[in-house]
């Protein structure tokens, strides 16, 4: 009998070792590919830094020239760090979302988190609204935030009202999107043409708008929405597996999908308020994340959240690079990086998902 | 519950949506604006071919007519006179792109507000209308053309004749442009049968041009500038933009030029290698902290221009850049700076802000005034262009 | 634990799928319920689990429990196995033991897990995704998972449904002696009325919503009960003690449908009447009912 058990638990581990195993290489591949590419990203710039100076820059500042110091402190490592912490946000945000609405073509803005951003973001830049009557760094991005939160408290009343399915849900968020499209549409009608190419503008997205200030503000809502989606990862995982069988397992699915639709609404909110609806990334990471690592939101998790850091790093690094001394839209370097990766994982995964 | 929630949904779209509509009514009956029109036993057919190519078959001097765009350049050319000929105007574009001038307009000239307003052409635009207002002509930029196909045909159907005009510099070749602005120019006097008139303004606009080309020509020296628009703030003027070509002739480089398009966001730590000697800032009273007016008709001091422009130098390692040092740092209003036959005013502006000591004797203001004097039917108000180091 | 349902009633909408049901099942014992299609199998026994809100009570020695409780005593596996997740089979099972589970994992569990798994002999699975089996080692999957909870009841839609007639008798067995070793209340949904009778130390028949009859299945698994509930012509046999059902040929049309229509005036005149009045827990109603 002894013996048996023993074996069992042998047996077990190993399994067990086989089936994380590749799991944990992956992770560390990729915080590894991560780490590569937010110091090349950190390395580039029209000022041509040599290496030496970055690093001597970034460990003893006071060791470098005036100007190389700026050119670190203030321009590029805010800018870096934004795009591997907002990265990081819309991959968990998308994993998430597509986790609680079961849907594989859930993005951070499946239901109308962006639009709401959007119209917040031009009721301060067309006519001047804003929640803060404060001019500065934070008036449009707390417009921003406020609508992105109130759309998403929307979804949350009705999901409540009604029960929190996946299809009241995606129903109730294509309503809103909808809602604040069309108003966004009118705002942009009346708007003049600076103010109509600025709200253009802060759509499309762009790491330019980062500060130290809002990267701290975006790290921590980061670190306190990932630690309570960690403290819940095996529940969520279960919820892949049907509402029936997660109920049945003791998970109040209801309850854990309003909770994960608040704490995935403030990391997107926070993010697209920062540096505007940056699309693709909070798709393509989890879709990623999932492919290498399956469903197991140990792993699922930090992998989507670095499969966005990847991705909106790759595209920083690119959007420096493509006409030298301009930034490129990031927006659009996002599905130039994404789409072929994608593509690539795509053709050679052999499994069915979804 | 569930109806309570429709019900705030309900309202919110319906106020939003009559806020929209606020300024739509008040609309005269186009046919109580009808002048009396002037013999018609003098009237000729012309053949004009605009500034898209088209020929276009005119009776002049035209009565009635529905204005697109440039109405600056028409008063320019027909005068007060003119201004009541008009039966319809895009209005919607004044208001919404150039709200300061609208406002002058209104101001001098009431009845223009009581106009039709036919709308911006990919916008608002209502062929309906302005066939209903049985124009002698309509008068267009050429920028709308893209976008009026259509309308186009159907106006030719109506048996209405409708021109293009184009004053926007679309290279720095000068006879070009000099080209453009002179046949606009003698369209509009063919049609309000004001050639004379057009010859001279064709005249002044070049000559206010060579002011600076004659002393920039063969310029070795080119200091580096670089223009920024405020609404978004790292987005400046490249190759196609229409600075770009006022730098050139003014004798200068723009660093920005290698953004391919009319503008793009630059590197903040290219600006800072590249360490320009001037930085201008062009605006319409729109800043990525939202709106405020700095700048324009109804603006009489410099105080909140200056108090904009050291916000907008206010970002990292600014301090050191030699504009900075120098103060050589300026906003311009975005209006004045392309479109209208007073587009020189920008180039002079950009000459002397880049060769202080070439254009010692350059006063662009005062001669932006001598326009208008001589002939705009309201005089010159208002603050245009504001550096760091005025008063 | 003693399961007992009384005067359990439900349903979707305004039309209730289950009509004042009360049963019990006990532990150590195997409790099948069978019944035609759309009878309200399913429905119970999501009632049980606490999945649905049914009025009535649903009784777990003795005790009314909330749902976040009795889903740590209760194991149920639905009827529906399409899942397309990227999860190993051993993930899976694992899942099984979430109650226990943290962001490290401890080794009883991994215990369990393959115990679980070696007894169901699908070991060799143990690292496939889920979405790549075939049905029915999908359905083994979730029957591993049930087990791995260790519950004290377990509740199981259709288990062997997918599975070949080897398989079938293999995890039937294994349940049994699992019931009987762990003294855990089972209650199956089968359809299969060979099996349940093999299987089933109480047999449960619903028909339309109701209680048709319960006991063991030598009384219960009879001609007549198969040509009402079932509208079939049916031969019972004896093998060994164990009743042998041999269909024969469904009712013809005519006689079907006035069974049917019946029913349906009937239950219609029912519900006018709030039925509350007529529910006895008794069995007489049943057959009245039905013989009217
Ligand atoms: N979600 C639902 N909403 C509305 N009605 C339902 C729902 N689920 C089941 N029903 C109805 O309730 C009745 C009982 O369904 P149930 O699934 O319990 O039947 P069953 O006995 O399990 O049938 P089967 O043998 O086909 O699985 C059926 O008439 C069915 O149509
Ligand atoms: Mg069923």
């Amino acid at each position: 009998m002894m013996g048996r058990e023993e074996s069992y638990h042998r047996n077990a581990v190993e399994i067990y070792r086989s089936v994380s195993g590749k799991k944990s290489i992956f992770l560390l591949l990729f915080t590894l590919a991560c780490l590569l590419v937010f110091i090349t990203d950190i390395s580039m710039g029209p000022a041509w830094l040599p290496i030496k100076t970055i690093f001597m820059g970034v460990f003893s500042p006071e060791s470098i020239d005036k100007t190389s110091r700026v050119i670190i402190w203030a321009i590029r490592l805010p800018t870096a760090i934004m795009a591997v912490v907002v990265g990081a946000a819309l991959g968990i945000a998308g994993v998430e979302m597509q986790t609680i609405l079961n849907n594989p073509l859930a993005s951070p803005y499946t239901l109308g988190v962006s639009a709401g951003a959007g119209f917040g973001a031009a009721l301060a830049l067309i006519l001047g609204v804003g929640i803060v009557p404060h001019e500065g760094e934070f008036f449009v991005p707390v417009n921003a935030f406020f609508f992105a939160l109130l759309t998403s408290m929307g979804i949350y009343l009705i999901a409540k009202i009604k029960g929190a399915t996946t299809e009241t849900m995606v129903l109730a968020g294509i309503a809103l999107l909808f809602l604040f499209h069309s108003m966004l549409a009118l705002l942009e009608y009346t708007a003049s043409e600076e103010a109509l190419q600025a709200i253009v503008f802060w759509l499309f997205g762009s790491l330019l708008k980062a500060t130290w200030r809002k990267v701290g503000i975006t790290f921590v809502v980061l670190l306190f929405v990932a630690l309570l989606l960690i403290k819940d990862a095996w529940r969520l995982t279960t919820l892949r597996l049907g509402d029936e069988r997660a109920k049945s397992l003791g998970v109040d699915v209801e309850k854990l999908r309003l909770k994960v639709l608040i704490l995935i609404s403030l990391l997107t909110a926070i993010a697209v308020c920062f540096v505007g609806t940056i699309g693709f990334v909070g798709l393509v990471g989890p879709h990623m994340a999932r492919m290498l690592v399956g469903e197991d939101q140990r792993y699922l998790l930090p992998m989507s959240a670095l499969g966005g850091a990847f991705i909106l790093s790759t595209a920083s690094l690119f959007s420096k690079i493509v006409v030298p001394g301009t930034i490129f839209p990031i927006g659009i370097i996002t599905s130039f990086v994404g789409v072929p990766f994608f593509m690539f994982l795509i053709l050679k995964r052999r499994r069915g998902f979804w | 519950m569930k109806k309570l929630i429709l019900l705030l949904v309900f309202l919110l779209i319906s106020s939003i949506l009559s806020a929209g509509c606020i300024g739509e009514k008040g609309t005269m009956n186009p046919t109580e604006n009808t002048h009396p029109s002037a013999v018609t036993s003098e009237k000729k057919s012309i053949v004009i071919t605009d500034l898209v190519g088209r020929e276009v078959m005119v009776k002049v001097p035209v009565e009635r007519v529905v204005l697109l765009y440039g109405l600056e350049d028409y008063a320019a050319v027909g005068g007060e006179d003119a201004l009541k000929r008009l039966v319809g105007i895009n209005a919607w574009r004044y208001k919404k792109y150039r709200p300061d001038w609208w406002q002058y307009w209104v101001r001098n000239y009431p009845e223009i507000k009581e106009l039709p307003d036919v709308g911006q052409p990919g916008k608002s635009f209502k062929a309906e209308e302005v066939i209903e207002l049985k124009p002698d002509v309509v008068i267009a930029d050429a920028s709308m053309y893209k976008y009026m196909q259509e309308d186009v045909k159907r106006f030719e159907k109506a048996g209405i004749p409708i021109v293009f005009t184009d004053y926007f510099p679309h290279s720095d070749n000068i006879d070009e442009l000099f080209e453009e602005a002179k046949r606009s120019t003698m369209i509009l006097g063919k049609l309000l049968g004001k050639e004379d008139r057009a010859q001279k303004l064709v005249q002044f606009f070049e000559d206010q041009f060579n002011i600076v080309l004659n002393r920039t020509e063969n310029i070795k020296n080119r200091p580096k500038v670089i223009v920024f628009a405020t609404w978004s703030q790292w987005r400046a003027y490249g190759k196609k933009g229409m600075y770009n070509f006022w730098i050139k002739l003014a004798g200068g480089r723009n660093i920005a030029e290698n953004i391919s398009g009319f503008s793009g966001d630059v590197n903040p730590e290219f600006v800072i290698r590249e360490n320009p000697d001037v930085i201008v800032f062009t605006c319409n009273n729109n800043f990525p902290s939202g709106q405020r007016v700095a700048i324009g008709y109804t603006v009489d001091n410099t105080s909140t221009a200056k108090k904009a422009l050291k916000e907008l130098i206010n970002r990292p390692g600014w301090q050191d850049l030699k504009a900075i040092q120098d103060r050589r740092v300026y906003l311009i209003h975005h209006g004045i700076s392309h479109g209208h036959i007073f587009e020189f005013v920008c180039l002079q502006y950009i000459a002397k802000w880049l060769h202080p000591e070439l254009f010692g004797d350059l006063n662009p203001e005062k001669n932006l005034k001598k326009f208008y004097d001589e002939f705009m039917p309201y005089p010159l108000k208002g603050i245009w262009a504001v550096g760091l180091k005025d008063p | 634990m003693r399961v007992e349902v009384k005067n359990l009633w439900f349903g979707y909408n305004s039309t209730p799928v289950l009509k004042n049901i009360s049963i019990e099942a006990s532990p150590g014992k195997v409790t099948v319920i069978i019944g035609p299609n759309g009878a309200g199998k399913s429905t119970l026994l999501k009632c049980i689990a606490g999945l649905l809100k049914p009025s009535g009570r649903v009784l777990l020695n003795g005790k009314e429990f909330r749902r976040e409780h009795i889903s740590r005593l209760i194991s149920y596996i639905p009827q529906d196995h399409s899942i397309g997740v990227v999860l190993t089979v051993f993930e899976t099972v694992l899942l099984g033991r979430i109650n226990f589970l943290s962001w490290r994992i401890n080794k009883r569990d991994l215990e369990i897990v393959m115990r679980v798994l070696r007894e169901l002999r699908i070991e060799g699975l143990a690292s496939r995704y889920i979405s790549e089996l075939s049905g029915g080692q999908r359905q083994m999957v979730f029957i591993a998972q049930a087990l791995a909870r260790e519950p004290k009841v377990l509740l199981m839609d259709e288990p062997v449904s997918n599975l070949d007639i080897r398989h079938q008798l293999e995890i039937l067995n294994l349940i049994k002696k699992v019931t009987k070793d762990n003294t855990m209340t089972t209650i199956l949904v089968l359809h299969d009325l060979n099996l349940a009778a093999r299987y089933a130390d109480e047999l449960i028949v619903l028909r339309k919503g109701e209680v048709y009859n319960r006991g063991n299945p030598n009384s219960v698994l009879t001609e007549d009960m198969i040509r009402d509930v079932y509208g079939v012509h049916a031969k019972v046999g004896n093998d060994g003690g164990v009743p042998q059902v041999t269909p024969l040929k469904p009712l013809a049309n005519g006689e079907r449908l006035m069974e049917w229509e019946r029913t349906e005036k009937v239950n219609t005149w029912l519900q006018a009447a709030h039925l509350s009045t007529l529910c006895g827990k008794d069995n007489s109603r049943k057959k009245a009912n039905t013989r009217l």
